[in-house]
């Protein structure tokens, strides 16, 4: 079982992730999100590592507060956090305001992966691999 | 010490803790390279700041124009992480 610690007093749960590309990797802040189906991550990030648009697997759209934006669902070579990491991870990459201080979201795609346990109060999230 | 040893050793800045590099870069995003990261907790105890901004952009941009390519980077926010980000997949 990993271990890993957030700041209990934040507005959001804040965890690390690393992506992998052609031109090597990308340490980031990512908000654990259990409502969100994919794991997000802005394109400035996903550009830095040798991607393009034009390897993405579908076209998507977001519903936020200003109306639809546009996204798309990459194919990385690997994806790591929580501990753990998995190869030919797909990932929705939408544009996020940089005021807001995260790099993208740790969805349901990769946390459905593992039996985890948030405890609010001590900060910890304990996981484990099904 | 190398010539692009000194010129490198100019566009980065020292080994710092993440206290330091909050410290001196408040409320922006950095850039970290060289970061000596601890696998086991996910934080790092020292980095060297390859760039920084405002914007998240920023601190990449400055790296590309000082000819700085590093295998692994850390790209964080110095500054406090606002829950209002959470809307924009809703």
């Amino acid at each position: 079982m990993k271990v890993r610690r957030f700041e209990p007093d934040d507005d959001l749960i804040v965890v690390k992730a690393r992506v992998f590309g052609r031109h090597g990797s990308r340490r980031l802040t990512l908000a654990l999100d259990t409502a969100a189906s994919h794991t997000h991550i802005t394109p400035d990030i996903i550009d830095e590592l040798g991607y393009s648009p034009a390897e993405g697997e579908a076209i998507t759209s977001v519903r936020s507060a200003v109306g639809k934006e546009p996204g798309y669902l990459l194919r990385v070579q690997r994806f790591e956090s929580l501990g753990f990491g998995c190869g030919d991870f797909l990932i929705h990459i939408h544009d996020l305001p940089s005021g807001f201080g995260i790099d993208g979201l740790l969805g349901l795609s990769f946390l459905k992966r593992f039996n985890y346990e948030v405890r609010s109060t001590e900060g910890r999230i304990l996981v484990e691999p099904v | 010490m190398s010539e692009a040893h000194a010129i490198e050793s100019e566009l980065v800045t020292e080994p710092m803790s993440w206290a330091q590099i909050c410290e001196r870069y408040p409320d922006q995003w950095v850039a970290l390279v060289e970061l000596d990261w601890n696998d086991e907790t996910d934080e790092f105890t020292i980095a060297r700041v390859a760039g920084h901004g405002a914007t998240r952009r920023e601190p990449f941009a400055q790296m590309r124009r000082a000819g700085l390519r590093y295998d692994e980077v850390g790209h964080f926010f110095t500054g406090r992480v606002r829950a209002h980000a959470i809307d924009f997949v809703r």
